[in-house]
């Protein structure tokens, strides 16, 4: 019960603080002083107390697309363990529910971006889906991955085996599915190499231009919805590289909180380094991901001890 | 068997899958060294790193440093002077486009899996992964130097190949016997081809560096074959 509380108290308090630190880290690595850590909570509190305003166009679809997308995100946050190896809510399969869910959010965010009727948000619309589309073969082999060894498509007992048998140091093929994980998450976030989070041209844009026209609470949820994707998906990394440890649930918090925020660090380190993929390249980049998966699976076959 | 093997081979299969779809001919070059690297390495993470002190001890540690300098520093060195003074295009120009390309050696390396794995038996102390990474390396290689438009990017599917070769004599024949030195030696040989034929021959190398007309035609271009 402690645990499901800690897990609810990690969900509403972490995702917004970690994108805050993401883009301390980004400003550090330019030698700015940067916004402050907690920025995106007063960006959210201001939003959420600002009026939404609706293009006459919009219909429906258009304002569930940001609740929808924040609902799905938040049912699947229950799904992946934060505290331990145990998850509030597990059962056989719920890698495909937690799948299903992420790919429903997005599906109402594309929806309402349709809706708009506007050429760019179209535009944005149809990247976004081609590229998830093509990272999700790469989610599922690095998902057959983490759960094959135990038996069980399941989040809490594919990371009680990996915490019991040593994960990575064991199984190499969890290298190959963490990289392969890493690729789907910058593609999943849209981060650079994928898409530029900061980027103001919407010809380049994948995944801001099809939020564009969504204003004041709906642009909150959308927010927190972003943010909560990425605290579950960097949680569900570090599980694939770390083992972390059961029965204590002080220091799997610990070493959770660690290695999200090494992940944010890691993630605000590329962005400051490297350049996006030129739109071209990123199919390749893709296929690359589940390519690598897939050796995973291979080298899980060969029973590397 | 160490985790470290198994990392190595690891990253070795990953340098393969970057070298097939990298456009850059610096880059591959550079992955070419990253290789060498990984298969100097080997023998150390195999054996442990008494294996440079113990019994024929000089005689692993020559055969490690031989492999560091020629397959890490001498080659790459070559072929990147090369590559800047005979004039090649740095953007490799394969016969097939890069998404087919990694598609088929994610292809060869699902094969040398199976054929590593399911095929061939394994031998008891040796890493699982040691079979299929080499015959992987071996295979990409081939089918780098099959596809490459110029001398230099077939130079490197050679060297791919060469290194596959390297890493199944090591996993077959566990300590470092005489074959692999002598596949150290041929190394020698292919530096020292490489010096005379890209780097010393400085320009015919612009005419010869470009295989595609120096290909027998198979259709006849005078009797309207398609071109």
């Amino acid at each position: 019960m402690v645990e499901v509380i800690i897990h609810i108290v990690l969900l509403i308090f972490g995702p917004l603080t970690l994108l805050g630190f993401i883009d301390r880290v980004k400003s550090r690595a330019a030698r700015r002083a940067g916004p402050p850590i907690l920025q995106r909570w007063y960006d959210v509190a201001k939003l959420l107390r600002k009026g939404a305003v609706y293009s006459r166009t919009t219909t429906i679809f258009f304002k569930a697309g940001p609740m929808v997308a924040l609902a799905c995100t938040a049912i699947a946050a229950l799904l992946v363990p934060l505290t331990g190896d145990k998850a509030p809510l597990s059962f056989s399969g719920d890698i495909f529910l937690f799948s299903g869910l992420l790919v429903l959010g997005r599906f109402a965010m594309l929806l309402a971006a349709m809706d708009t009727g506007s050429a760019f948000e179209g535009m944005g619309a149809s990247r976004e889906a081609a590229f998830g589309a093509m990272a999700e073969p790469a989610l599922f082999l690095v998902l057959l991955v983490a759960t094959m060894p135990c038996g069980d498509a399941s989040f809490s007992t594919a990371f009680s085996q990996m915490a019991d048998t040593g994960g990575l140091t064991r199984d190499p093929g969890l290298l190959l599915a963490a990289i392969a994980f890493g690729a789907f998450l910058v593609t999943d976030l849209a981060r650079i190499p994928i898409d530029d989070p900061t980027t103001h041209l919407e010809l380049t844009m994948i995944h801001e231009v099809v939020v564009l026209d969504h204003s004041g609470p709906d642009l909150a949820f959308v927010t927190i919805g972003y943010a909560l994707r990425m605290w579950i998906l960097s949680a569900i990394f570090v599980h694939l590289l770390i083992p972390v440890p059961s029965g204590a649930p002080l220091l799997a918090v610990g070493t959770m909180l660690a290695g999200q925020f090494i992940v944010a660090i890691g993630v605000g380190i590329t962005e400051s380094v490297i350049a996006r993929l030129r739109m071209t390249r990123i199919p390749q980049f893709l296929i690359a991901a589940s390519v690598i998966a897939a050796i995973g699976i291979l080298v899980q076959f060969l029973g590397v001890a | 068997m160490t985790p470290s093997t198994d990392l190595l081979l690891l990253a070795v299969i990953g340098l393969n899958l970057f070298v097939a779809t990298s456009s850059r001919l610096r880059a591959r070059i550079r992955a070419c060294a990253l290789q060498g690297i990984a298969l100097a390495a080997l023998p150390i993470a195999v054996d442990g790193a008494n294996v440079l002190t113990d019994g024929p001890g000089l005689h692993v540690a020559l055969a490690v440093i031989a492999t560091l300098v020629l397959k890490a520093g001498a080659i790459p060195y070559a072929l990147t002077r090369a590559m800047y003074r005979s004039g090649v295009r740095r953007e490799v120009e394969p016969f097939v486009s890069m998404h087919i390309s990694l598609l088929l050696t994610a292809g060869l390396v699902g094969l040398a899996f199976y054929i590593g794995g399911a095929v061939l038996p394994r031998l008891p102390g040796t890493s699982p992964l040691g079979i299929p990474a080499g015959l992987s390396t071996l295979l990409v290689g081939l089918y780098l130097a099959m596809s490459a438009k110029t001398a230099l990017s077939q130079v490197i599917g050679y060297l791919i190949l060469e290194n596959g070769v390297f890493i199944i004599g090591q996993m077959l024949l566990g300590e470092f016997p005489l074959v692999v030195e002598l596949g150290v030696l041929l190394d020698v040989l292919v530096a020292a081809m490489l010096m005379a034929v890209l780097v010393v021959s400085g320009q015919e190398v612009t005419e010869f560096a470009d295989l595609e007309d120096s290909r027998p035609s198979l259709v006849d271009d005078t009797s309207g074959g398609a071109r």
